[in-house]
């Protein structure tokens, strides 16, 4: 591993989705869907965000070789 | 036409803030005030909102992406100028009105913990530790393997590979108590310079773009007077003399999203 060093504000979407959706204070609103669909919304989510933010760094990082075989 | 706008809530502060200096979204941010608080709002189109349509909508990473953003940088951009209590994403009131009232039954809550919050931040930290490398070095010289090493290096072929059977064994339990003291010397080392800690989910490989498993995902209320102490904590963590195969990671300062639900967080000292 490298030895990346803590860096104020470097933060994936991840890092904000698990705050906005996940956490925060939840007070009952005239008119939301209710927090359990809000959490299992989220689970879905993370699974989708988690390939893309895989493939953008595997992008940035590996050539195009490797990229493939991981496509595959 | 969607008809009426609903009222969407990003955070709630005691003392009015500037809002010329926060980004605005469509159609302007403004205060809704009540019980000695503010509600910092906006109106968003009731279509967009309603719940089958917020259903589907969340299942668009673009929408999510554009709306999550916006919720997160109004509610930073007002930390900058007072203390906040952050709102989940989507809480949402038809009215001014039926907002104030829900302002007023939760006032002697909202207060607590605004005061509670007061001067203090939410910094969020994740270990990783790459396994593989971790494992080779405990085989190599761990304490507990050190003498079926011998024995192995002393053994004729046919018992040395059913002893490196059993070493992987010794290996294995020496890795999850190795694993377990970083996770405590981390979660030690923070809590001495924080208030109060959350322990999240460990998120699955894959995750996040880090090579190693997740041991640690916490989340820490510093004092502001102490943030860079934590930071430089975390840093060090990291630095040379420190074992290569963990990897802290920090993140911050956030509102405090972690610590506005007291039943959830561990005090610390």
């Amino acid at each position: 591993m490298d030895s990346t060093t803590a860096t104020e504000k470097d933060v994936t979407l991840l890092e904000v989705l698990d705050r906005v959706l996940d956490k925060g204070v939840v007070v009952a609103g005239d008119l939301v869907i209710s927090v359990a669909d809000v959490d299992l919304i989220y689970v879905g989510l993370r699974v989708l965000l988690s390939s893309v933010e895989t493939m953008e760094q595997l992008r940035g990082s590996l050539p195009a070789a490797a990229l493939r075989e991981f496509a595959q | 036409m969607d008809g009426q706008p609903l009222i969407y809530l990003y955070c709630v502060t005691a003392q009015p803030p500037d809002l010329a200096s926060v980004e605005q979204p469509p159609g302007g941010l403004y205060l809704v005030r009540e019980a000695g608080l503010c509600a910092v709002v906006s109106q968003v189109e009731a279509g967009q909102f309603e719940p089958s349509t917020l259903r589907r909508n969340l299942e668009n990473l673009g929408w999510v992406t554009a709306e999550t953003t916006k919720h997160e940088r109004i509610v930073e951009a007002v930390m900058q100028d007072r203390g906040v209590i952050p709102f989940r994403f989507a809480t949402l009131f038809h009215t001014d009105d039926s907002l104030r009232t829900r302002l007023r039954t939760h006032a002697d809550e909202f207060k607590a913990i605004l005061g509670q919050l007061e001067e203090k931040a939410e910094w969020g930290v994740k270990a990783y530790c790459d396994l593989e490398k971790l494992t080779d070095r405990l085989r190599a010289g761990d304490s507990s393997v050190s003498e079926i090493n011998e024995t192995i290096r002393l053994a004729p072929p046919g018992r040395a590979f059913l002893l490196g059977k059993k070493r992987e064994e010794l290996v294995k339990a020496a890795l999850a108590v190795r694993v377990d003291r970083y996770v405590e010397e981390i979660m030690g080392a923070l809590q001495a310079v924080s208030v109060q800690m959350r322990k999240n989910k460990i998120l699955p490989p894959g995750t996040t773009e880090r090579c190693g498993v997740m041991i640690l995902n916490a989340a820490f209320l510093v004092a502001n007077h102490d943030a860079s102490t934590f930071v430089d904590v975390t840093t060090a963590m990291n630095a040379r003399g420190a074992d290569p195969s963990i990897l802290v990671e920090c993140s911050g300062p956030w509102p405090a999203y972690n610590f506005c639900d007291p039943a959830r967080t561990v005090v610390n000292g």
